[in-house]
């Protein structure tokens, strides 16, 4: 078991190695000369050759992708073209803020979700079931930053009860943000609880449970629930990277210092070095996040367990293990 | 928006018949299945629902110029700004008073004194066309690569997999804002991007779809039979895989409006005076507080647009693989 | 239960003496300040300040700032030997006197005595020095800087500045130099320099926390009196809807520049509980022709077909001061004689006929702002009512910074921050084929003669008549469109003293109190 997660830790150290390649090799082709952008107009062209030379922009793609490379192996993510100063001081203050949104919100997504889902299940076709479906068809098809922007119309300015934007008001500042983006996720959750739950609850050993005079309580939450949790981990899972794609644009709208609003405004002004950083960063938190998804079925289903403990053949490890789950 | 939750290679049950059949390539059980596919659609209320809003949208994107001016996208006017719905100007009065013909603004102006209602018509050009394109491009790319992997196997398996769970590290929001950055603002780029995002997801679907269906006897059979490996792509493999792809194709659309209205509504995306709905919220976001309409209307056509397609996408799922709807 | 109740009151009375902060104890806070206005007690007089900015910094050394709205923050941490105040006279800062030399190539300066640093390093001659010769060689200073040759120490308390030439205009473009701790400087790296900044101005820098906050304290050893604001946090709000409703909750007290937009200040108008100040703005905006591209009958034509008010009631809500030369009533070269081509349509049509241009295609490329959009499209809209159609060509706006230079364009934007007393670095910097902000492409040998002749002369009198010339040069063969001056836009909260819209937005803190 702990061989398994260890071998999952190991796998993403290539796929980070690869993500930062495949990104470093987009933001490439990105035009604009970094070296112009810091000079600014009135520069010399020779100030400008010289600065290219020194910051080894006009060698080839792959020693610069190897001089970045080695740069962030020691800790140094590189200067920001734009202000000259250390990344990893922006990295460092806006790092934590994008971790306890996303945090946050895979929680309240989790746990919110999971815990309507199994309400609507076990009162199907009651109207509270009817007004979830409903409701949860309607808010996995709002657009996040749209819904931001209702909230902040709503809460800050009609109501005044939650803060607009900044973070300055500790635990309050994170509740719209994490509403909008947890909502559409949430959504999914649901339907996939519900109809996971659905399912489980029609097996065989459920009605044996029943049949033994288990309490109903039991039941759902003992046995039902624990082998219906496997599909509805996956689309936690797999919601994971729309939640935190969306962090990107309602970090702006929030005007929350976090990742997401750092590779946008970097994005523009080609400050390459700062979205490379942010965006491996942002990728980080995704890959960790999947790895404990990965790990969680191997908890949750004995057979999977099994599955990784005697398999050698590494053929079909990954693709297939989350399809095969669900 | 979950490639992962869809049991991929059972064959569907037709409805009345709890016995499989061994699923034929003969035209009688194709037509036989197509009709069931309509029937059990049919069956689903909300799902008909979804489509009759879908038609309704596409039916008016493309017959806008027959009953809206085409000319007043991106006419301006300062003294129609910020009108309200159904309101007019004074200057629009008097020329009411004269005689002429005044259009009504039924969703009111924005803040260029420009038709809403007529560039929310004309905006779902553009955001149908993006999200059509960008699934039928991945959807394409999804499948050549899915089968590749999937049906051949092998060294040409392990690469493909690898870089797809190399793409698939990173959030596609931000994964195409990375692109679009490279490649510059504008629509095709737009479309170029979001579908290089989403290729990585159809290919996963597909590769999983030709796993089971490859080991099928029918297969084997056909193989037996001495069948051209390209016969047994085409005429076996890939029709097997249209289901899959077909049911991932019509959910996935409702997250390629909101990539592309999100990536547009932080000026990445679809430029203006284009009146992409996503742009639109851009545009009105100053406005927001004393002409909510300006940003209700453009988020409200987007949630429709994604609702709907969400909707259909659901019926599709069902209705082809009808255990998962009892 | 009576000791209960005593010890309550204990407690009370020691936790309001801890929120007073004893008023004789100077708040040398040591980076604890709690954002948010609405503390401490009703009745007691606040002693902190929230402003609202629309970006935070890239940098804070002094020398290296790439925005006007930079420079005006960091002029309160640090000094100038001179300074401008709202009249745009210059008035002595850390210099007490000035005098030139005969020639006008030398200025001594004599420095006040007793100034120190916030680190609490004595201020001398050698840290004028450095300023000086740093102030000269930093790329973003040039447009300041350019008249400067060396700087001479006399003693310890006084300064020589050598120029290049006799440049008239010399002691108005002084304040942009800060006066920075040469020892400071020398002892840590640029990095760490731009990042903790020491002056002798009347606050001194506490904590930066990038896309949060800038916190500064008040120096309570300044040598022009303590200010009475006692810790100032500058949040940062980029979107203007945003910093609005931050004002509102009163989680900020005042704000101005890129966090207020023309749509937001009309919003807090009607709101009673803010106060909101507007003036003339000191930026002008044009839409600049590239007469490299654009002959100058098609520029001509194009300057009737674009209607100033309504691009201003577009863009600005109407807010801006619709101008035809760049120049406000006072500054050398401003004249009422000068009027723009006037709205005509049908003139434009007929112009672009006769030129053979019409159907015509141009790119419009401009740096990406809520502003430059709406320009861009209503230009566009206006454009397209004579039958010329408009490319919209957005960028990132420091990438148009850096390549507005190379010409690819038809037609750009620019906007300038005028120097109120100083006609000169603005024209020459717009208009003389070797100027850096020269989106015109102006080319022509007339005008560079002039703008030369203007720089050297000593003469204001006569500096006013060439610029005349200039100008009406400039109107004849449109270059541009003139559009208007910005409106120099502030909303506070009006419990604030002092607080009123300055036409550069240099906001002087130390002016403020509640």
């Amino acid at each position: 078991m702990v061989k398994y997660v260890i071998k999952r830790i190991l796998i993403l150290i290539p796929i980070m190695l690869a993500v930062s390649f495949v990104v470093f090799a987009i933001l490439y082709f990105n035009p604009g000369d970094p070296a112009r952008i810091m000079l600014g107009a009135s520069a010399p062209q020779e100030a400008i050759e010289q600065l290219r030379e020194e910051l080894g922009l006009n060698d080839p793609f792959l020693v610069q992708y190897f001089r970045y490379l080695s740069g962030v192996l020691h800790g140094d993510f590189g200067t920001s073209y734009r202000s000259g100063q250390s990344v990893f001081l922006q990295i460092g203050a806006r790092f934590p803020v994008t971790l306890t949104l996303a945090g946050l919100s895979i929680l309240v997504v989790a746990v919110v979700g999971v815990l309507l889902g199994i309400i609507s299940a076990v009162k199907q076709y009651s109207i509270l079931d009817n007004i979830l479906t409903v409701l949860s068809m309607l808010a996995s098809s709002i657009p996040n930053f749209w819904l931001a922007m209702m909230m902040m119309l709503f809460f800050a300015l009609q109501l005044d009860i939650l803060p607009a934007s900044g973070l300055d008001d500790g635990w309050r500042s994170y509740v719209m943000p994490v509403i909008a983006l947890s909502l559409p996720p949430m959504a999914e959750v649901i339907r996939m609880t519900r109809s996971a739950m659905l399912e489980t609850i029609r097996q065989d050993y459920i009605r044996t449970a029943r049949a033994k005079g288990l309490m109903e309580h039991v039941v759902i939450w003992r046995h039902a629930l624990k082998n219906a949790l496997m599909p509805i981990i996956t689309v936690i899972g797999s919601n994971f990277g729309s939640l935190l794609g969306g962090s990107v644009v309602v970090e702006t709208v929030f005007g929350l210092p976090g990742l997401g609003s750092m590779v946008v405004t970097s994005i523009r002004s080609q400050d390459v070095p700062q979205v490379m950083a942010g965006t491996l960063f942002i990728a980080l938190i995704f890959c960790t996040v999947l790895l404990i998804v990965d790990v969680a079925y191997t908890f949750i289903d004995p057979r999977v367990r099994t599955r990784y403990l005697k398999e050698k053949k590494p053929r079909t490890k990954k693709g297939e293990s989350e399809v095969s789950a669900a | 928006m979950n490639p992962l939750s869809y049991k991929s290679g059972k064959p569907p049950i037709p409805p009345g018949g709890p016995t499989l059949p061994i699923p034929d390539e003969g035209e009688e059980f194709i037509a036989r299945e197509r009709f069931a596919f309509w029937r059990r659609f049919c069956e689903n209320k909300t799902a008909v629902f979804g489509l009759v809003v879908l038609a309704i949208i596409i039916l008016a994107t493309l017959t806008a110029d027959l009953f809206l001016d085409a000319d007043l996208v991106n006419l301006q006017d300062a003294y129609s700004r910020g009108l309200a719905p159904f309101m007019h100007s004074d200057k629009e009065l008097e020329r009411i008073a004269a005689g002429e013909q005044v259009i009504t603004h039924i969703l009111g102006t924005d803040g260029f004194g420009r038709d809403i209602f007529t560039r929310i018509v004309f905006g779902a050009r553009s955001s149908l066309t993006i999200a059509f394109v960008t699934i039928a491009i991945s959807c394409a790319a999804g499948l050549i690569l899915g089968v590749g992997a999937g049906y051949f196997g092998g060294v040409l398996d392990t690469v493909v997999m690898r870089i797809v769970d190399v793409f698939m590290c990173l959030p596609p929001l931000l994964f195409s804002l990375s692109i679009v950055a490279a490649l510059g603002n504008g629509m095709w780029n737009l479309i170029l991007a979001v579908s290089i995002t989403m290729t990585p997801f159809f290919t996963r679907v597909v590769r999983a779809t030709v796993l089971s269906v490859a080991s099928m006897d029918y297969i084997e059979a056909a193989r037996a039979n001495g069948a051209t490996q390209l016969h047994i792509v085409l005429r076996h493999i890939i029709p097997n895989c249209l289901g899959p792809i077909i049911v991932e194709a019509t959910i996935s659309l409702s997250a390629m409006i909101m990539i592309a209205a999100g990536l547009s509504f932080i000026g990445m995306g679809v430029l203006p005076p284009s009146p992409e709905w996503g742009a639109m919220l851009n545009d009105s976001r100053e406005f927001m507080r004393d002409a909510p309409w300006m940003v209700l209307a453009p988020g409200l056509a987007i949630m429709l647009t994604a609702l709907s397609f969400n909707l259909v996408g659901d019926g599709v799922r069902d209705a082809l693989d009808p255990r998962l709807k009892k | 239960m009576k000791r209960l109740l005593a010890l309550a009151l204990a407690l009370a009375m020691a936790l309001s003496l801890a929120a007073c902060g004893g008023p004789d104890t100077p708040a040398e806070t040591g980076g604890e300040t709690t954002p948010g206005a609405e503390t401490g007690a009703p009745g007691e007089t606040r002693e902190d300040l929230t402003v609202i900015l629309g970006a935070d910094f890239t940098t804070l050394d002094p020398q290296k700032l790439p925005a006007v709205a930079d420079i005006n923050f960091c002029s309160n941490i640090f000094d100038g030997l001179v300074a401008l105040n709202e009249d745009n006279e210059v008035v002595p800062k850390l210099a007490t006197s000035w005098e030139p030399s005969e020639d006008g190539l030398h200025y001594t300066f004599h420095l006040r005595e007793g100034v120190k640093f916030h680190n609490g390093n004595d201020f001398t001659a050698d840290d004028v020095k450095l300023s000086v010769e740093r102030f000269r060689d930093q790329s973003w200073m040039q447009f300041a800087s350019f008249a400067v040759d060396s700087c001479d120490i006399v003693d310890d308390y006084t300064v020589t500045i050598n120029l290049k030439y006799a440049y008239g205009n010399f002691i108005n473009m002084l304040w942009y130099c800060a006066i920075i701790d040469s020892d400071y400087y020398n002892s840590v790296s640029e990095e760490e320099f731009a990042r903790n900044p020491v002056g002798t101005g009347p606050f001194k820098f506490v904590e930066w926390t990038p896309a949060q906050h800038i916190t500064l304290a008040a120096n309570e050893d300044y040598w022009d009196g303590a200010p009475a604001m006692k810790t100032i946090t500058f949040n940062f709000i980029p979107d203007v809807n945003t910093a609005l409703i931050a004002m509102e909750t009163g989680q900020a007290d005042m704000v101005f520049g890129t966090a207020l937009s023309a749509t937001t200040f009309l919003q807090a108008q009607e709101n009673e509980e803010l106060a909101t100040d507007s003036t003339v703005g000191n930026s002008f905006y044009f839409i600049n022709f590239n007469s490299d591209r654009i002959p100058k009958e098609v520029r001509q034509a194009l300057s009737y077909a674009v209607d100033r008010e309504v691009i201003n009631v577009m863009v600005n809500e109407g807010t801006g001061y619709v101008g035809d030369i760049p120049l406000v009533e006072g500054q050398e070269g401003y004249t009422t004689d000068i009027t723009t081509y006037e709205y005509d349509p049908d003139k434009a049509k007929e112009l672009l006929a006769a030129a053979g241009a019409e159907g015509m295609t141009f790119t419009f490329f401009y740096g990406e702002s809520a502003d430059n959009t709406k320009l861009g499209q209503t230009l566009q809209s206006q454009l397209s009512a004579v039958g010329v159609n408009v490319e919209l060509q957005p960028v990132e706006s420091g990438t148009w910074w850096a390549t507005f230079g190379d010409g690819d364009y038809d037609i750009s934007r620019g906007g300038y921050p005028m120097e109120a007393a100083n006609t000169d670095s603005c024209y020459y910097d717009m208009f003389h084929s070797t100027g850096t902000f020269n989106v015109s492409r102006v080319h022509d040998a007339e005008i560079d003669a002039l703008l030369d002749e203007a720089r050297v002369e000593l003469d204001s009198e006569r500096r006013n008549e060439i610029y005349i010339q200039v100008n009406q040069m400039l109107t004849e063969e449109a270059y541009f469109i003139p559009l208007y001056f910005s409106a120099s836009m502030l909303v506070y909260d009006p419990a604030l003293q002092g607080a009123h819209a300055v036409s550069t937005q240099n906001y002087q803190y130390k002016d403020l109190s509640w």
